[in-house]
């Protein structure tokens, strides 16, 4: 993967209404939209429930870990969550500096991730 | 006192262009100037930077013929970063801190940036010059005992091509 690599992609589960989106690359100023759109999609499709595995995300700043502030109270006004999964040193050291993890559910792994949502 | 090292890239007002200035401070700091998650987080710092001069002070309105400079400089004892722009008047230091349970349950994003610059950097401090441009200075000292002193880095490097892509 090169350092402008970008990836997302939308895993329907049949457990619990789940959808995952499987993020990769690097999630900044630029690439940040892409991310904000399929969340916004999801939740046209009333679909409030979703886990972010970010395993595969090499850096993410301000403007992408806004994304996750900006649809986590409207996720949970209709009964849903946004559980952040699997995140790299390096971005789960940005959502310490910017206090994500006290607020948000960061989890290791899927069964974690799905096990928290009732 | 060390000798001083200095590189300087320009960018246009693109978005394109920040993991350039990404890239570049990580080959600016990341010869044993800091340690690895320290060079990462001010590659952050300055991205942030920047960042916010395309959203504010150039208003999301992407040019190539807007420019925006940055200044890196060391004498291994502290790092320095300029970072300049002419766009509108924009001063990240007036923006206050985030309460970020508040900012969570308004679904508000905006502070974020200049919140970590300063969680990241020791000194931050914004200036309008000549009333013509924007000015952020970023300051972080080195902890030299953390120091890999058996790497170097090199003296002087050219300044990047403009266009990223």
């Amino acid at each position: 993967m090169s350092l402008e690599d970008f990836t997302i992609q939308i895993e329907p589960l049949d457990q619990k209404n789940l959808t995952v989106i499987h993020v990769a690359g690097y999630l900044d100023a630029h690439t940040f939209e892409e991310l904000e759109e399929a969340i916004n999609d999801l939740f046209g499709k009333k679909k409030y429930r979703i886990i972010v595995d970010l395993s595969k995300v090499e850096y993410i700043s301000s403007a992408g870990a806004g994304v996750f502030i900006g649809a986590l109270s409207e996720a949970q006004e209709h009964d849903g969550n946004i559980v952040l999964m699997s995140p790299t040193s390096n971005v789960r050291e940005v959502f310490d500096l910017l206090g994500l993890t006290q607020i948000f559910q960061v989890v290791d792994d899927q069964n974690t991730a799905q096990a928290a949502f009732q | 006192m060390g000798q001083v090292t200095q590189r300087e890239l320009s960018i246009p007002n693109q978005t394109t262009c920040l993991a350039q200035v990404r890239r570049a401070v990580l080959e600016f700091v990341g010869h044993g100037l800091f340690p690895s998650g320290e060079a990462q987080l001010v590659a952050l710092a300055i991205d942030e930077a920047v960042a916010n001069v395309m959203e504010h002070a150039f208003a999301r309105a992407e040019g190539e013929r807007q420019e925006i400079t940055v200044q890196l400089e060391t004498n291994d004892q502290v790092f320095k970063a300029v970072i300049r722009d002419s766009g509108a008047r924009f001063d990240p230091t007036a923006v206050p801190d985030v309460d970020i349970r508040q900012h969570v349950r308004q679904g508000r994003k905006g502070g974020l940036g200049i919140y970590l610059i300063r969680q990241i950097m020791d000194e931050v401090n914004y200036s309008y010059v000549q009333d013509r441009y924007n000015e952020l200075r970023l300051v972080k000292y080195v902890d030299n005992r953390a120091r890999s002193a058996s790497r170097q880095r090199p003296q002087r490097q050219e300044g990047a091509p403009k266009r990223c892509r």
